[in-house]
């Protein structure tokens, strides 16, 4: 077994450092060690974009030099990357601004438009093939023909079942999700501590099955 | 035939509070990397996180590895997209209509790239599992899904997967533990009918 992947390293790299930075924020003690512990973590979690960008390079280069399809965009992703790194470090506003301004933010705004995504999963992405998601879909159309001017003017009494749905069911179920999503967080911070769990070194499920 | 399997953590890392999910979601994945080596399909991992990029190789590695087909892997299986999340949606769907994969999996803390991801996946015809322990996202993960795990099941899936006996005992302490909490509930609520404030005296104890 690889030394990265034995239970004393995840040990020393995980557990130990997660135990004393939560034992120094409970206790005030030894504040510094806590602080440089976080900048550590910091300047690592800042060292793994290079990973990233690395493993980004790597096969965007393979798909320019074969010409696999879509090879013109890696051209645009190395001009994207090299000009904001370039206009980054020269410390040129205008054409920094410029680029945030007119290209980088309305791409994203474009990706990002929630509200007409949300309104097209239903036409394109709702997989009405079991009872659960049937009732459920009956369901949002019944909250939001009772959240609308024209619902409840047309059926008044929609909205006494809307504020059911919407009240003790809807309540119920977040605090019961809540309430199991906490007590599966311990159990998961118990097993990193006892080193059962450890899928943040690419440590692999063994399972029995075979 | 021939198709690639899809699998994404989403936008939570193993640095910040949603650490534990991320893990869970790896545990996952490191199953799903172990049965399409058995199978010899090809997978695809996308990442935010510049640091999932050689936990991932390595887990996807390790399990072409133990199903048998090792020559199948190479490293461009994980895919990363910087660690902005418009990036993150956008490779996704272009990878989903460029490849159009059969499965698309996605699990972690899921933020808005969950939805442009599983709605990519849908209009490609992509089998679509996912789960998220985080709330906001629950009935949208239901509705366009063909498998989903709701809530902590996220957190139990991997120990599921592994079938090892000290993983299985954990999910039985969560039940025990839910088992408890719903009767600590069911007793305050009593109490609280005759005016006795159970759980204000067991936090001030």
């Amino acid at each position: 077994m690889s030394i990265l992947k034995r239970k004393e390293t995840a040990f020393l790299f995980y557990v130990i450092p997660m135990v004393a930075i939560v034992f120094i924020d409970y206790t005030g003690i030894a504040k510094p060690v806590g602080s440089e512990l976080i900048s550590w973590a910091i300047v690592i979690w800042i060292f793994s974009y290079f990973v990233g960008i690395y493993n980004m390079f790597k096969s965007r280069l393979a798909v320019l030099l074969e010409r696999k399809p879509g090879w013109q965009y890696s051209i645009l992703l190395f001009a994207s990357f090299f000009g904001i790194l370039i206009f980054g470090f020269m410390q040129h506003d205008f054409g920094y601004n410029w680029i945030v301004e007119n290209l980088l933010t309305p791409m994203t705004l474009g990706v990002k438009i929630y509200g007409f995504v949300l309104m097209i999963i239903l036409a394109r992405g709702a997989k009405t093939r079991n009872f659960d998601v049937t009732f459920l879909l009956i369901v949002l159309i019944v909250v939001m023909f009772g959240k609308s001017a024209l619902g409840p003017a047309m059926i008044p009494d929609i909205l006494v079942l809307k504020d059911f749905f919407e009240g003790p069911i809807n309540t119920g179920v977040m605090r019961a999700i809540k309430i199991a999503t906490g007590i599966g967080l311990i159990v998961i911070f118990i097993k990193g501590l006892l080193g059962l769990e450890k899928a943040y070194i690419g440590e692999i499920v063994l399972s029995a099955e075979e | 035939m021939g198709k690639t399997v899809h699998f994404a953590t989403g936008i939570g890392g193993l640095h910040d509070q949603y650490a534990a999910m991320c893990i869970a979601a790896l545990s996952i994945m490191s199953e799903v990397a172990r049965l399409c080596g058995k199978s010899g399909v090809i997978m695809r991992y996308t990442c935010l996180k510049g640091y999932l990029v050689p936990v991932a190789q390595d887990m996807i590695r390790s399990g072409y590895i133990q199903g048998g087909n090792p020559e199948l892997y190479s490293d461009d299986m994980v895919n990363y997209t910087g660690e902005n999340q418009a990036a993150f949606m956008a490779a996704v769907q272009g990878y989903m209509m460029r490849e159009e994969p059969a499965v698309n999996m996605i699990f972690g803390a899921l933020k808005a790239e969950a939805q442009q991801t599983l709605v990519a996946g849908a209009r490609v015809g992509a089998v679509q599992l996912a789960g998220t322990p985080r709330l906001y996202y629950q009935a949208l993960l239901v509705i366009l899904c063909d498998y989903n795990l709701i809530g902590d099941e996220l957190f139990a899936a991997g120990a599921y997967l592994s079938k090892d006996p000290a993983q299985l005992g954990t999910i039985q302490a969560q039940d025990w533990n839910k088992l408890i909490v719903m009767f600590l509930i069911i007793l305050s609520a009593i109490t609280s009918s005759f005016g006795l404030d159970l759980i204000g005296l067991l936090f001030s104890w």
